[in-house]
Formats: structure tokens, C-alpha cells, sequence
């Protein structure tokens, strides 16, 4: 008996010590800088992520050193007066297809990324259209049901408005960029079961063989009183982000943060630094 | 160099004389026989003719005159061969001349011409006359033990001349002690049961030697009697179930999901029934297993190390054989229980052939209806749904030509179907559900199994065993949806899966002799595997998608196995094997070695064994993990390539076994390690989108990446038996690991990696009242827990976006989950029949285990929403037998 309860805990903790994997620093370094063409060097915001038994989303990562090579050309950055945010000490443009590598250190750690700024992006026209009454939608839906959380359903009416986009791939692209496409009304709706046939936003790769006209269409959701309400004043964000495959999947998987963080181009780090182009307008819908 | 030294060796003059000299002496025996010898055929004394044999070849004959008194000879020969002359000479006398020396022979009686004896029977239930596989047969005077096959053979070749003694024991039978004469007959014995089957209580003899019994590390033969016993969670009699009550073999879910062996994962398990695989032995949505356990003869359960016989999957096979039905008397058994009606009929169809006929339905449709027509104030009409019921049937037919043959046809055919179209806002009020409403879904979902199986066996001499099986299984498996949340959006899906296997195998057992024993065997396999999806995706009157896609592939297994068993010593047991296999368009080629070794240091009392097992699977099970339409109840599975090799299973196992009087104890331990594993690419990923990226083969590898999966333990279980208490106890220790390329080649929990478990049960039935207690606890399984906090906006974005930050997959763990089942039952006759009433409690005590736990950012804290597993649930059984 005694054998057995001195070998089972020790085997037991020899196998976890040998099977599991080594602890992640929780408060790592978040770092996010976007790289656009023909547009200046980009901000760089630092910032450390916060144990959950803390206060706050995240800290600034003040004193850090950030060493950034566009094109083969260093840029000396420095840290602006605004925590946790750095900027370039020189004025330039970056330049579109110019590689771009990046360095930052802070507190002992060391995050790296790198990447290429793509061509940049140019909507070309957009369409929006909604129906003249309101459809009848299930907003709460009771599929969830569970023993825990025995929900009651509900009905009720939305305006499913329509955005389409059109823009141009550029020139020989060879399949390397992908493009973000949002359509984003500044009061968002969310029923769980209607989001599935709202397709507010997607990520598509764009041909390799451009130029060539794209188009993409979106659709949110207005809710409204009743039947016979007619379709609120509102303001809407469209918007069409080109970017390489590292972008793209750090913007797939940015949209439920309730289930998952977004996946990082970094390493030693989370976050994102990617070359981007973008377009975005602002529409007022009536 | 070396041909050089060659060269220098024979041309070397001193060598090459010395080689001739010893060239000539040793052929100078020869040169000396090698006289002319002439016999003229004339009749003369027999002695006379071989001194003049003698002194012609100039050999030396020594013979006692009383051999050759009153023989004469009128062979004729002309030659040179001595030995010739003399077999001349001797013709028809039953001597023979033995050389003793250089020219010199003896002259002596010929023995005998050597007969093959040895003991061959068959064992078999002396009131159901089936074959009892499995039965220990001991031969006292020689100290050799063998187990019956799977039809009750069992042979000891090359034994003395004479009666041996026989001692034959079984789980549940009275022991048979017997004599028997060495012979080429096959004999018959049968064991008496010992079960009091009025009082339900089960008498297992003491004397079964594990050795014979579980010869492997891990393996399994536990009896049918014993696993009736074992309650299933949700009632019932199931077999799978029943194993759980085993160290190392759980349940994915709580009550639900496959079945985990030693840490692998559900789909590295291989169901055999009579021979045939069955890809998805699950009825309603994985909660009951297919397999009933009153429908069965014996199961096999190989963890790990199995013999080269079997191949395919790399955690477990479940090889259970139907019972053939009683060949005495009929038998009907009928029960009704909390999800199902069931019934099971035996019966001999003449003295040489009988049945089994079983079937299973849930009635839960029958109960609240399939289809419910409704209206409202409006007039409006409408027909809702609410169908879903299970259905299986088994039927085996056994016809035995002669004492030496055996032929089986076995059907089993299950089915699930679900059939719902219902209003999305349903409420607690019953009475809403049923109304007219254009905001609804419809569900249609269906899975079925279809096996058929036939197998012949024959004796074919007292030395070869044959057995030949020929199966076609078939998996199918439908999805559809339509789904209608709003007056303008909808989507219509339909996806099938289709997997078809059909093979055939010879068996061929070699007894060589009471030592040693060979099985070898070919085995030809082809697979189709077929799925389709057509989805229609209606955001909108002006914003349709589809995805209509086909994927279809075909593959074919060869494979040959020869495995060994070496009874080395009276103690000492060695069995080896190679299985040699080709598969696939792409004809991938690998070789499998086992090999197993067992000591019995007391046959009863202290029996060690150890084994090593390499082997492949050749299936790999996905699904796609982004669409809610489909891959959702179905298994998909796509056949090993070179782009996608087959998982390789390498497995080292140690095991001791003792029964000290009414006990079985056993501790086992092993480690094993699979490479090519495919594992989620992203494992945050789930099922949120309505159409995802489809189901080409190429698409669905894109979510998967290559890994390795580790896992080792150590488990120790006990059993006691006596009388009317039967009581069990087991504790598993184990951890399971996996390593991908997103993990950083680290590795970390396994999906369903639980360190701890342990299970019990106790039961003491007695003539009229029995009772039962099952107590479960094991380690939570590991879940994804979220360590920090931290914010990041993309390039559009006003606000930035509060993210949790999870650095390690399963790096943490749901707390530790435990339950109590009791059950009460009463037997008692009615109308002429025995009768049992149940009464089963699950999780007696209410405890609301957590089984799953989300996190989820909400501004400064992290919200937490916890699932629970279920209450207290009373359940019941009522069991007939005629």
C-alpha cells in the first residue's frame, strides 16, 4: 500500500512534467502595425496583454526598441508621447510591393514579423439596396436549448439591406493577396441564427491573373418595431482591405472573439504586422 | 582482398596436397564399400544370404540367430549400395539393417511405421449445444494447456500413445474431467452450465488458467454471463457499455460519443461481428451501442497487442461472434426498457442446424407521434414532425454438415432516423410547438448499417483448421436541412455518405504439434468510400450560393499473416507474427511484426506477459469542421495515400494477471506511440459557417495536419466473484499527448486525455431481490483556458477588439467528474415465465458534473458559462423469459 502511494503520485507527476508542454508568459507583447502603400511609415502600437486576474485589456509597453527595414532602408521609430506607441523619427512613404521587416523588444521579449505591402486597393463603385417593407426573422432562436439555459424564443422584424462592391485586381498579382470585404453599419444588430445569413464581411483571394473587376456582396440586417416601420436613417462603413495570406487569416479569424483570438503573423508575440491596402467609405442609407 | 586470399589458398601447392589427403581419407570409407554385390535370387536361408552380403561388400553384419530362424530370401540384386542389398534381403521380414559404425550393421526389428496421435475434440454447452470458444482444455499428465477456438476446437498433435487425462474448464460451467485415448478422432465434450439461472447467480470455477485464456497483454475475454450483468448507463443490456467497466476503456462523452481505448482516439477501434466490420456501431446519436449483449457467443477485446490475425487500427479490436442459437430447445426473451423494445429467439432447426433471430426498436415516436397536422385560427394548415425512432434486427442461421464442418450466414441491419420539421421559436409551452409558422427547419437525418457475413470452417485433417469468411458492410449515412429563419433567407441541404467494404479471408490453423501451433492467413478487402453535398444558401431573394459537390474514392487491401505459437516451455508461451499488407491505388506496402511473450510463473496464481506491436491504420477519420450542415452525425472517412500515409502504431505492453481463489486481479501497463496522425490544423476552429469550404478530400486534409500522439498508463483492476456478490473494481492512470506543427512540434493533452479513472461496481443478487451501486470518477478532460486579456483593432476598425489570450491548447481541465448509479431488480414467475423488473438510478446522487466550460471577453472579465452533465434519471427494465 504504501508502495503504491509513494509510486502513483510520482509516476503521475513524472508523466506531466514529461507530456505537457512548457507555460506561455501570459502578458505577452501585443504588437499591431499595419504597412500601407504610398502612405507614411505606420504606427506601431505596443502594448502587454493582462492576466485575467488584473484590470484593464491591456498594458502599454513603454521603453521598447523598435527596428524596422522597408525596402532594405532601416527607419529609426520612437516612442511618441502616446504610451505604448511608436512612430517613425523621419517622415517617408512606404511603397507599394516594398518588403518590410520587423523587430521589437520589450521587457525580455522579442517579437519578429515580415512581409511585403501589396498594390493599393480602389473601390470602384458600390451598390445598396433594401426591401420597401420589413421581413419577419427569428431573433432569438431556441436550437441552444439545453437543460442550463432553457431559452424562449422570439420573433421579429429586420431590414436585410444589401452593399455591393466592385473593385480591380491589379496586374500580375500571382495569387498572393486576398481581400477583406466589410460592410458594417455603425448601430450592429446580432441574432446567432439570422448572423448565419448575414454575410457582413468575407475574406476572398483575388485572381492571379489581374487586372480583372471583383465583386462582392454583403448583407446586414436593421431591426425595426413592427411590420410597418420604415427603414431607420443609418450610417454604414464599407470597406475592402487587400492583404497577403498572413493578413488573411488573421482576419478570418478576428470575427468571434467570443470563441477565439485572432491568429498572429508574429513570433515571439500576438498581434499583427502586415502589409494592407485599403478602402473604405462611409455611406448614410435612407 | 578476398577473392585475392581465395586464389592464394588453392594455388598454394603445401594447402592444396593437404586438402587432397584429407579429400582421400575421407572418402576412403566410401571407396572401401564400394564393391560389386551380386544376389542371384535364389531361394536360400536368410541368414546365409546376408554373411554372403557381408563379406561381398566387406561390412560387418551382427544379427541374432533367433531374428533370422526359419526366413528365407529370393531377392535379386546387382550393385554397389549395402544398404540396398540388405533392404533387398530383409523385404517383408519387418527387420531392417541398421549401420552402426564404418562397415558395420546391426540387425534389428523395424519399428512400427509412426502413427499421428493426438487429442482433438471439439467443446460445446450441453444444453444449448453451441461451442463455448474460449474453453481451457488441460492436458494433466503432459502439463499443456490450450484454449478452444472460436467454435470450440481445440487439438494437442503428436501426443504419446495411450489415455491422457483431460481436464476442461469455462467460465460458468462445471468442470469436465475426463480420459482420453491418443488418436486421429475428434472427440466431443460438453460442459455442464453451473449458472442457477433461477436465482441468477453465476458459480465460475476457480480453475481457469489466464494464461490460456488472455494470452496478450490487455486482451479481453469476458464472459457473456458477466457483462449481462454489468449495467449500462442509460439501461439496457449493451455490450460496448458493459466494457467500460473495464481499466483503460471509456466513453467519449458522458453517456454518449465512442469508445476510447487506452487514451486512442474513438476511431482507431475495430468492431468485428462474426468476421464483418461495422464502421458506426451507434444508435441514437452515439448514446446506445448496436451491439446487445444476450445476442452474443463470446467477445474477444484486443487492446493494443493483438495478433497479426488482426490489423487495420491501431488502439483496439472488439472481435464479438453472435451466439449460433440453442440447438436443444427454442428460447424467447423479450424486454422493455426506458429507449427500446427488444427480442431474442433460439431455436434448433433440426439436430444439425439452429438459429438466432434478434430485434431492437426505440418507441419514443410512438409515443408523441411521427406527424402532428396542426392549423390556426386562420385556417391555415400545416404538418410538423416529430419522428425519430432506432431500429436493429440480427439473425444468424448455423448449419453444421458433420462433426467436422461448420457454416454460419449472419445479417445484421441497423438503422437511426430522425425527421423533424418544427417552428424556430419553440418555448417552454408545449402547446406553441404545434401551429402553423413559416419561420422553421426541417431536419432529416438518417444512418444505417447493413452487414452480412458468412463463414465455413472445416477440419480439414487432424493438423490443418479452416475458416473461411466473407463479409459486405455497409455504411450509409444522410444529412439534410432546410432551414427557414426569416420570410427572405433560407438554405436547403442534402449530404450522404457512403462506405462500402467487402472482403474475403481464409484462416488456415496449423498444430503442429502440442507445442506449437500456426495460424496464417490471406485476407483481399475492397472499399469504396462515397459522399455528395448539395447545399443551397438563399441570404436573400437577389443572393443565392451553392455548393454541389461529389467526392468518390476506391481502395483495396491485400494482406497476408503468419503468426506462431510456441509453448517453449511448461511455463513459457511465445507467440510471434508478421502481417504483410498492400493497399490502395498507390499501393502503399508495410510489414507489421508481433510478438508476445507470457510466463506462467503459477499458472493460477502469477502469470506475467509482455508485447510488442507495430501496426498501420489505413483509414483516417475526418470531418469537416467548419460547416453546421453537414459532418455532423456521419463518418467520413478517406483511405491512406502517399500524400497522406497511413498512421504507424508502435505499442509495448506489460501485464500481470493473478486468481487467487474468487478473485481476478490484473495490473497492465504500456506505451505506445502513433506517427502521421491527422490533427486539427487550428483547434479553436468549430462549426460556424452554413456552407463551408466543401468536402473535396484535398479541402477537408487542409484543416488536418500530420502529427504524433503519445500515450501511456498503468491500469489495475480487480474482480470478485462468489455466489451472489460479483464485485469490481478498476483504476486506469494514463496520459495521452499529441504534437502537430501548430502545437510548435510541443506536445499537450490529447483531446480526451484523462489522468485518472477509476470505476466500480458491486451487486449482490440474490433467488427473488438483487442490488446494485456503480460509482464512477475520473479526471476532468482537458479544455482550452484563457490566461490573459489584451486588445488589437484591424485596419478599419474605430474600437479595437478585447480578445482572450490562450496561449496552449488543453491547458487546463475540467474539474473531477463522478456519479453513483444504483439499481434494484426483482425476479419472479409468471405465467410459466421468468420475469425481471429493474429499477436503475442514474447519478443517483444528482450530482451536476461540469462537462464542458466557455470563456468568453466581457469588457474587464471574462465571462464563464458552464455545461452540465445530466441529473438524476430513472430508468427501467422489464425482461422475460420463455
Amino acid at each position: 500500500m504504501k508502495l503504491l502511494q509513494g509510486v502513483l503520485p510520482g509516476l503521475l507527476l513524472i508523466m506531466s512534467a514529461a507530456c505537457d508542454s512548457a507555460p506561455v508568459a501570459s502578458d505577452a507583447l501585443v504588437v499591431q502595425a499595419f504597412f500601407q502603400p504610398n502612405r507614411p511609415f505606420p504606427t506601431v502600437t505596443l502594448s502587454r496583454a493582462v492576466p485575467l486576474g488584473e484590470d484593464g485589456i491591456g498594458r502599454p509597453a513603454r521603453g521598447a526598441d523598435i527596428q524596422i527595414t522597408v525596402a532594405g532602408l532601416e527607419v529609426e521609430y520612437a516612442e511618441s508621447p502616446e504610451a505604448g506607441v511608436y512612430t517613425a523619427v523621419s517622415p517617408g512613404l512606404v511603397a507599394p510591393g516594398a518588403s518590410f521587416e520587423f523587430v521589437a523588444r520589450h521587457a525580455g521579449d522579442v517579437a519578429t514579423a515580415r512581409g511585403m505591402v501589396p498594390p493599393p486597393m480602389t473601390l470602384d463603385s458600390l451598390r445598396v439596396s433594401a426591401p420597401s417593407q420589413p421581413i419577419r426573422a427569428v431573433l432569438l432562436d431556441s436550437l441552444s436549448l439545453s437543460l442550463d439555459t432553457l431559452s424562449l424564443s422570439s420573433t421579429g422584424f429586420i431590414y436585410p439591406v444589401d452593399v455591393t462592391l466592385w473593385w480591380k485586381t491589379p496586374p500580375e498579382t500571382g495569387g498572393d493577396y486576398w481581400v477583406e470585404t466589410s460592410v458594417t453599419p455603425l448601430v450592429s444588430f446580432s441574432s446567432r441564427l439570422i448572423d448565419f445569413f448575414l454575410p457582413s464581411s468575407s475574406v476572398l483571394q483575388e485572381p492571379p491573373n489581374g487586372p480583372a473587376p471583383l465583386s462582392w456582396t454583403g448583407i446586414y440586417a436593421v431591426p425595426v418595431e413592427s411590420a410597418t416601420t420604415p427603414l431607420p436613417q443609418h450610417v454604414l462603413r464599407v470597406s475592402a482591405v487587400r492583404g497577403d495570406l498572413d493578413y488573411a487569416r488573421f482576419a478570418l479569424s478576428r470575427t468571434d472573439p467570443d470563441r477565439r483570438e485572432p491568429v498572429s503573423n508574429l513570433t515571439g508575440g500576438i498581434g499583427i504586422v502586415a502589409g494592407i491596402a485599403l478602402d473604405s467609405i462611409r455611406v448614410y442609407v435612407e | 582482398m578476398v577473392r585475392q586470399a581465395r586464389r592464394s589458398f588453392f594455388c598454394s601447392p603445401r594447402l592444396g596436397a593437404a586438402f587432397l589427403a584429407l579429400l582421400v581419407i575421407g572418402l576412403a570409407p566410401c571407396l572401401a564399400n564400394a564393391q560389386r554385390i551380386v544376389i542371384e535370387g535364389d531361394r536360400r536361408p536368410l541368414a546365409q544370404a546376408l554373411s554372403d552380403v557381408g563379406t561381398q561388400a566387406n561390412v560387418d553384419v551382427v544379427f541374432a540367430q533367433r531374428l533370422v530362424a526359419d526366413l528365407y530370401t529370393n531377392c535379386r540384386y546387382r550393385g554397389s549400395d549395402v544398404a540396398s542389398a540388405f533392404r533387398c534381403l530383409l523385404a517383408g521380414t519387418r527387420l531392417e539393417a541398421r549401420s552402426t559404425g564404418p562397415a558395420q550393421y546391426v540387425l534389428v526389428r523395424a519399428s512400427a511405421p509412426k502413427r499421428r496421435l493426438g487429442i482433438f475434440g471439439t467443446v460445446m454447452d450441453r444444453e444449448t449445444t453451441q461451442p463455448l470458444p474460449g474453453a481451457n482444455v488441460l492436458v494433466i499428465d503432459r502439463g499443456l494447456g490450450a484454449a478452444s477456438n472460436r467454435t470450440g476446437f481445440f487439438a494437442f498433435p503428436t501426443m504419446p500413445e495411450g489415455p491422457h487425462r483431460i481436464r476442461i474448464t469455462f467460465l460458468g460451467y462445471a468442470t469436465l474431467d475426463t480420459f482420453v485415448v491418443a488418436g486421429d478422432r475428434v472427440h466431443r465434450f460438453e460442459l455442464k452450465p453451473r449458472a442457477l439461472e433461477s436465482a441468477g447467480l453465476l458459480v465460475e470455477s476457480t480453475e481457469i488458467r489466464p494464461g490460456d485464456q488472455t494470452p496478450l497483454p490487455g486482451m479481453l475475454t469476458p464472459p457473456i454471463a458477466r457483462l449481462e450483468r454489468l449495467p449500462a448507463s442509460l439501461g439496457g443490456q449493451d455490450l460496448l457499455e458493459a466494457l467500460t467497466w473495464t481499466p483503460g476503456i471509456r466513453r467519449a462523452g458522458e453517456v454518449s460519443g465512442g469508445l476510447l481505448i487506452r487514451g486512442a482516439g474513438p476511431d482507431q477501434n475495430l468492431y468485428l461481428l462474426d468476421g464483418a466490420p461495422v464502421y458506426h456501431p451507434w444508435h441514437a446519436f452515439s448514446l446506445i451501442s448496436t451491439f446487445q449483449t444476450e445476442t452474443f457467443r463470446s467477445v474477444r477485446v484486443y487492446r493494443g497487442a493483438y495478433p497479426a490475425e488482426f490489423g487495420g487500427r491501431l488502439s483496439a479490436v472488439l472481435d464479438a461472434e453472435l451466439t449460433d442459437g440453442s440447438g436443444l430447445q427454442p428460447r424467447v426473451q423479450a424486454a422493455l426498457n426506458t429507449h427500446s423494445a427488444r427480442f431474442l429467439i433460439e431455436a434448433p432447426l433440426s439436430s444439425r442446424a439452429s438459429f438466432m433471430f434478434g430485434g431492437r426498436r426505440s418507441y419514443i415516436d410512438r409515443i408523441i407521434g411521427k406527424s402532428h397536422p396542426v392549423s390556426d385560427d386562420s385556417g391555415r394548415r400545416d404538418t410538423l414532425r416529430t419522428g425519430y425512432f432506432f431500429y436493429d434486427w440480427t439473425a444468424k442461421l448455423v448449419f453444421r454438415p458433420d462433426d467436422r464442418s461448420r457454416l454460419s450466414i449472419m445479417s445484421y441491419r441497423g438503422r437511426d432516423d430522425l425527421d423533424l420539421r418544427l417552428p424556430f421559436d419553440l418555448s417552454l409551452d408545449l402547446s406553441s410547438w404545434l401551429r402553423p409558422t413559416d419561420l422553421l427547419f426541417e431536419v432529416r437525418e438518417f444512418w444505417r448499417n447493413r452487414v452480412v457475413s458468412t463463414r465455413y470452417e472445416r477440419l480439414l485433417s487432424e493438423r490443418w483448421y479452416l475458416t473461411a469468411t466473407a463479409h459486405d458492410s455497409r455504411y450509409q449515412a444522410e444529412e439534410s436541412a432546410f432551414l427557414q429563419p426569416s420570410s427572405s433567407s433560407s438554405v436547403q441541404s442534402s449530404y450522404n455518405v457512403d462506405i462500402r467494404d467487402t472482403g474475403l479471408r481464409i484462416d488456415l490453423d496449423y498444430f503442429h504439434s502440442a507445442r506449437n501451433r500456426m495460424r496464417m492467413g490471406v485476407l483481399a478487402v475492397g472499399r469504396d468510400f462515397e459522399s455528395d453535398v448539395d447545399a443551397v444558401v438563399n441570404y436573400n431573394p437577389s443572393l443565392t450560393e451553392r455548393l454541389k459537390e461529389a467526392s468518390n474514392s476506391r481502395a483495396v487491401e491485400l494482406t497476408a499473416y503468419v503468426q506462431s505459437t510456441w509453448l517453449a516451455t511448461e511455463r513459457l508461451e511465445v507467440r510471434s507474427g508478421l502481417r504483410a499488407a498492400a493497399f490502395g491505388s498507390d499501393r502503399l506496402a508495410r510489414l507489421e511484426p508481433r510478438l508476445s511473450v507470457q510466463w506462467s510463473a503459477d499458472p493460477q496464481l502469477l502469470v506475467m506477459r509482455a508485447s510488442f506491436t507495430r501496426s498501420y491504420q489505413y483509414l483516417h477519420r475526418i470531418r469537416d469542421r467548419h460547416s453546421v450542415l453537414y459532418d455532423l452525425v456521419s463518418s467520413r472517412w478517406i483511405p491512406a495515400s502517399n500524400s497522406t500515409p497511413p498512421v504507424r502504431g508502435t505499442e509495448i505492453a506489460l501485464d500481470v494477471e493473478s486468481r487467487p481463489q474468487d478473485w481476478t486481479l490484473r495490473a497492465s501497463t504500456y506505451y505506445r506511440e502513433q506517427v502521421h496522425v491527422l490533427l486539427p490544423r487550428d483547434a479553436f476552429q468549430s462549426k460556424n459557417e452554413l456552407a463551408g469550404p466543401g468536402i473535396e478530400v484535398g479541402t477537408l486534409l487542409g484543416q488536418y495536419e500530420s502529427g504524433t500522439a503519445r500515450a501511456g498508463g498503468v491500469e489495475a483492476g480487480g474482480t470478485y466473484q462468489k455466489g451472489a456478490v460479483l464485485a469490481t473494481l478498476g483504476l486506469a492512470i494514463e496520459r495521452s499527448v499529441t504534437s502537430g506543427p501548430s502545437d510548435g512540434d510541443r506536445f499537450i493533452p490529447a483531446r480526451y486525455d484523462v489522468p485518472v479513472t477509476t470505476r466500480g461496481y458491486i451487486e449482490r443478487r440474490g433467488q427473488t431481490w438483487s442490488y446494485g451501486l456503480g460509482l464512477l470518477a475520473r479526471s476532468g478532460y482537458p479544455i482550452t483556458v484563457p490566461e490573459a486579456r489584451y486588445a488589437v483593432a484591424g485596419p478599419v476598425d474605430d474600437e479595437p477588439t478585447t480578445y482572450l489570450f490562450r496561449p496552449t491548447a488543453h491547458n487546463g481541465r475540467l474539474p473531477l467528474y463522478w456519479r453513483l448509479d444504483v439499481n434494484a431488480s426483482r425476479s419472479f414467475v409468471l405465467f410459466a415465465a421468468q420475469w425481471r423488473a429493474q429499477l436503475q438510478l442514474y447519478n443517483a446522487l444528482g450530482h451536476r458534473n461540469v462537462i464542458d466550460r466557455f470563456f468568453e471577453p466581457d469588457g474587464n472579465s471574462v465571462h464563464v458559462t458552464q455545461r452540465r452533465g445530466l441529473p438524476i434519471l430513472p430508468l427501467f427494465e422489464l425482461r422475460v423469459d420463455l
